[in-house]
């Protein structure tokens, strides 16, 4: 069972005097924001003093996946220095660790938490550094600024609920269908997606099986960019989709195989070696494309207008074991 | 009508299907999910009586239904662009279309999944 994350010792400042905003530490990690930057500092595995700057829009929409997605498949890279790796039951945190430079010159550090504990510190500087004026979930047109001194908070854009369906959207009992009614009004990329439903012609007693819904008017609701959603669900099949505008906050490195299916519209992908950086290929997206990410890359896409991507993962809690003891391969299928 | 695999992960496989025409009745032991890519297909359901459904109820996929479908006719839906329907477990269900469409399917590989991945994969 977790531990409710506000009995978590968290360790942080009192307010900066001028900026306002708290400094946070993690084990040997210290992490504070001015009003541009986030600086994260840690001491090298050689004994030297070593510091990192994120520009701190950038930084927070990546603490805000990681926070949202319980630190998600594998690797979440803030970028080339900074990111997590999930083992589950415990997260790493590192610097430098998957940066080939950087490991090589042994200024690298990676230590490992209890998930609790790295969430509830995460939680708690995505709440006190991201100011009212800003929503990390949203594109970059949609929200204000991330800048500047401590300026109130946003409590509602960085505590949303995951949407995860357990059998099917619109379901009884399940995830509901977005409507206006509900704050999900059609974003301005998708004014042209059809809004009608399904025909449906349940026999009595069958209204709950005999089930379709518009999966594009779904998403054309969705209010946040780069945030998959479960919509079905075949035992561990599930298909995640999103919609994506601007560059994925994170680079996202896998601990299994994951498909993205480009539904609309496109995204371009760079995809490089998980461990090292090292670029692996570039990969153009257009609606209609498929494409494998092996469980040994990393990627990050850009999306120049909002597109509908559907991720397809496989939720396995057995697929990460597997792979690392070989019994699985680390490419979805040879021939 | 070929069910494709065009994705696959283990055991679960997305497969993608021109439905033209009326498709034979299939069924499967678990869940499945049809999304429309391109067109409008109708989907009917009836309720299987046990006698004709999958024996086994961990294997993986679709199979054809034996013979007629028996059992209690539950509706029937009709999907366009952009629209996903469930294929419930243990009935069966018939793909009917009038105009070539483009069906996208989550489910498992099984007996009918058709593999040609040299044909349709881009490497470097």
């Amino acid at each position: 069972m977790n531990a409710p994350s506000d009995i978590i010792k968290v360790l942080a400042s009192t307010p900066d005097a001028t900026m306002g905003y708290r400094a946070y530490t993690l084990g040997s990690f210290n992490f504070r924001r001015d009003e541009y930057f986030a600086h994260i500092t840690w001491t090298t595995r050689d004994g030297r003093p070593l510091s990192h700057t994120l520009d701190i829009g950038n930084f927070l929409r990546a603490l805000m996946r990681d926070v949202a997605w319980g630190f998600f498949y594998g690797w979440v890279n803030f970028d080339n220095v900074i990111g997590t790796v999930n083992h589950y039951q415990s997260v790493d945190l590192y610097a430098g660790s998957y940066n080939g430079t950087m490991k090589a010159a042994g200024v690298d550090l990676l230590e490992n938490f209890p998930t609790d504990q790295i969430r509830a510190t995460f939680e708690q500087m995505l709440d006190d550094w991201t100011n009212e004026t800003f929503d990390p979930f949203s594109a970059p047109q949609e929200t204000g600024t991330a800048y500047g001194r401590k300026n109130g908070n946003n409590n509602a854009k960085i505590t949303r609920a995951r949407e995860l369906a357990t059998r099917c959207v619109g379901l009884k009992g399940d995830l509901d269908l977005r409507t206006d009614a509900r704050g999900a009004p059609v974003n301005r990329a998708f004014a042209d997606v059809p809004q009608d439903m399904p025909e449906l012609h349940p026999e009595p007693g069958f209204e709950n099986e005999v089930h379709a819904f518009n999966l594009f008017a779904f998403l054309s609701r969705s209010q946040v960019t780069w945030n998959p959603s479960f919509t079905s669900v075949v035992k561990y099949s599930f298909m995640c989709p999103t919609t994506e505008e601007h560059i994925l906050p994170i680079i996202h490195g896998n601990d299994r195989v994951e498909w993205f299916f480009q539904m609309c519209d496109e995204i371009h992908w760079d995809c490089a070696d998980k461990n090292t950086g090292k670029p692996l290929a570039r990969v153009i997206m257009k609606a209609g494309d498929m494409a494998a990410m092996p469980a040994y890359c990393r990627h990050q896409g850009y999306s120049p207008k909002r597109s509908m991507l559907l991720v397809w993962e496989n939720g396995s809690p057995t697929l990460v074991h597997e792979i690392l003891k070989g019994e699985t391969p680390e490419v979805p299928v040879q021939f | 009508m070929k069910k494709v695999v065009f994705g696959q992960n283990q055991i679960y496989v997305l497969e993608t299907l021109r439905a033209e025409g009326d498709s034979p009745w299939y069924t499967c032991a678990h869940d499945e999910f049809a999304l429309s890519m391109d067109g409008d297909v109708e989907i009917h359901l009836i309720q299987l009586d046990v006698s004709q459904t999958v024996k086994d109820e961990n294997k993986n996929g679709a199979v054809l239904v034996q013979g007629q479908p028996h059992g209690a006719k539950m509706g029937w839906m009709k999907i366009k662009r952009g629209h996903q329907a469930l294929l419930p477990k243990n009935t069966a269900y018939q793909f009917k279309s009038a105009q070539p469409a483009v069906l996208i399917l989550q489910t498992c590989k099984g007996d009918l999944s058709v593999e040609k991945w040299a044909d349709i994969c881009q490497t470097a």
